[in-house]
């Protein structure tokens, strides 16, 4: 079910009847977990499509019970082992293309995100961190709970259990459902609208690049390709916070809290910082269960004072790696998460050299407001580049390897922190010059009647922007991962 | 293990010695925002020397979710009393 529909949009509001006319405490029993399965169905074509994905959550059921029982290493290593080993299997990783699939469609949608929050549990069951008995229905509700399902964001097992209690538990206040609408139309308004303009611009310069892609000087490849990079990071941007602005929103209506996901990437001035401010679910997933034991587990063996501080430069970069590699089952995906490795494991090694050798004017510099617009921008920069792999397949992206080479893709990083700068940087003094004026404005948006004009303003571009663009209306890019 | 008191002043110990500062006090709201050096880096180093110190092992969870000083004392307070038990 595409939340773009009115499918969906019938189906939230017969949801939100029946959610709140039932009493209370059925809503989170049996309701909540009516409406995941409606959701879940919706994907399907027939029982068979969702076989698979059953297969898949039954082995991630049983697999937590046998833990639990038996408390040992091994079960739980094998049991990470045979999931993982599904999970690879049934999204059709090319690296295992030798192993006959099932020569059937079945769905896929949101497997990445259970795969996470099925390991969670299995670690957490593992090592003490879940003791109370998880049910069937709590397993599936938080596994499959529809508001999280497509894309995420990536909910503990405990979060989800205490907010368990908040799910119809409570009588929402007025202001707080028509904070919630006014969240939903902005997510609609940043994935329909905003998202949209930056997709035909990204499609537009990547018509242009591929109409030159054969014959184009090295310049001209460099820039075209350029401007498709930056154009398809804000494209991504607004369309990814825009569907949990839509998540979120809606969620709150049910009374759920979902976490949120982003908080103003593009002012991160570093990489590092960057992913602490992007997909921050994500981020704060592998952190916890990759980066931190992984990192410990080198500290523990080795406590040489002198070595410890590389052991992250080790452990950033293999985080990375795997978080790269997960966004998808072809071999540029490798090259993705080679990327964020290398980006993160870089920028450690930076800050560990400069902290040992030039402290105090390390910290001098980054507190300078042009070096952090310059450090912002050379982020952007890079992760643009990153991102290529997301919009560019293995074929395309060797050639433009061949034909610029990393001299060109070099140049682009430079040009791109040159071009993100001067925007950066103007939108500060623009944003210093008006910051009386966004007082008021912030004063007059509190109004009643402005905030309803804003909102109808919001209402009417979405609808124009939703019949400009019917036929290639955004499609929530993480929905594929 | 002791009391919350006790746990506090040997916690305070190995912040010192972590951080290689003898001036740090430690607080209950004490978060990494407190000590400018405290990164991913220095909370793994930091949680592994509290290990050694308490003899205690913290799970990945726990590691990932102490959100301040106080929640690390609750904590080995909370193994303290299981220890004894």
């Amino acid at each position: 079910m595409d939340f773009f529909s009115l499918k969906f949009f019938l189906y939230l509001l017969i949801s939100l009847l029946i959610f709140y006319l039932s009493p209370p405490p059925y809503r989170a029993k049996y309701v909540f977990p009516a409406m995941n399965h409606v959701f879940l169905v919706s994907f399907s074509n027939g029982w068979a499509s969702l076989l698979p994905l059953f297969i898949f959550l039954c082995a991630g059921f049983i697999a937590i019970q046998w833990i639990k029982k038996c408390q040992d290493s091994r079960i739980f290593i094998l049991c990470v082992l045979v999931v993982t080993g599904i999970f690879v299997y049934l999204k059709k990783y090319t690296i295992f293309s030798f192993f006959p699939s099932m020569p059937y469609f079945y769905v896929t949608v949101g497997l990445s995100y259970i795969l996470f929050r099925l390991l969670q549990i299995l670690v957490d069951v593992h090592q003490g961190a879940i003791k109370e008995k998880i049910s069937g229905i709590d397993f599936f509700n938080f596994t499959c709970n529809f508001l999280t399902f497509v894309s995420g964001p990536i909910q503990r097992y405990q979060e989800y259990q205490q907010q368990k209690s908040f799910l119809g538990g409570r009588v929402l206040s007025e202001g707080e459902v028509v904070g919630m609408f006014f969240r939903i139309i902005k997510g609609v308004m940043k994935t329909i609208v905003i998202s949209g303009i930056f997709l035909n611009l990204h499609q537009y310069s990547l018509s242009g690049l591929r109409h030159v892609f054969e014959s184009g000087a090295q310049w001209v490849l460099c820039r075209k390709y350029l401007l498709a990079a930056l154009y398809y990071t804000l494209y991504l941007y607004y369309n990814f916070s825009g569907y949990m602005d839509m998540v979120i929103g809606i969620g709150g209506l049910f009374g759920a809290r979902i976490p949120e996901n982003f908080n103003k990437p593009f002012e991160a001035t570093s990489f590092l910082g960057f992913w602490s401010r992007w997909h921050m679910t994500l981020s704060e997933w592998f952190k916890i269960y990759v980066f931190n034991p992984f990192l410990s587990l080198l500290v523990r063996q080795w406590d040489n004072p002198r070595w410890v501080p590389y052991y992250s430069v080790v452990a950033f970069f293999l985080t990375f790696f795997l978080m790269g590699i997960w966004h998808g089952s072809t071999a540029i995906f490798i090259i993705y998460g080679l990327f964020l490795g290398l980006g993160m494991s870089m920028n450690q090694l930076f800050d560990i050299q400069m902290r040992r050798y030039a402290r105090v004017s390390y910290k001098k510099l980054i507190s300078y407001e042009w070096v952090r617009t310059f450090s912002a921008a050379l982020t952007y920069s890079y992760f643009s580049i990153g991102l290529s792999c997301l919009w560019l397949n293995f074929h395309e992206l060797s050639h433009l390897w061949m034909k610029v080479k990393v001299s060109g893709f070099l140049m682009a990083w430079i040009l791109g922190t040159g071009i993100i700068s001067v925007v950066l940087w103007t939108f500060k003094i623009v944003k210093f010059s008006i910051r009386r004026l966004k007082e008021e404005f912030q004063v007059l948006l509190q109004n009643f009647y402005v905030a309803y004009a804003v909102m109808a303003l919001q209402i009417f571009l979405i609808a124009v922007f939703w019949f400009q663009w019917l036929c290639n209306l955004p499609e929530f890019v993480y929905k594929g991962f | 293990m002791g009391t919350r008191l006790e746990i506090k002043t040997r916690l305070n110990r190995v912040f010192r010695e972590v951080f290689e500062d003898d001036s740090i006090e430690i607080f209950d709201a004490m978060t990494a925002k407190d000590i400018p050096e405290w990164d991913s880096l220095m909370h793994i180093i930091l949680v592994v020397a509290v290990e050694k110190e308490f003899i205690v092992r913290l799970n990945a969870a726990e590691v990932g979710h102490l959100k301040n000083v106080s929640e690390m004392l609750d904590l080995l307070a909370e193994r303290s009393c299981r220890g004894k038990q």
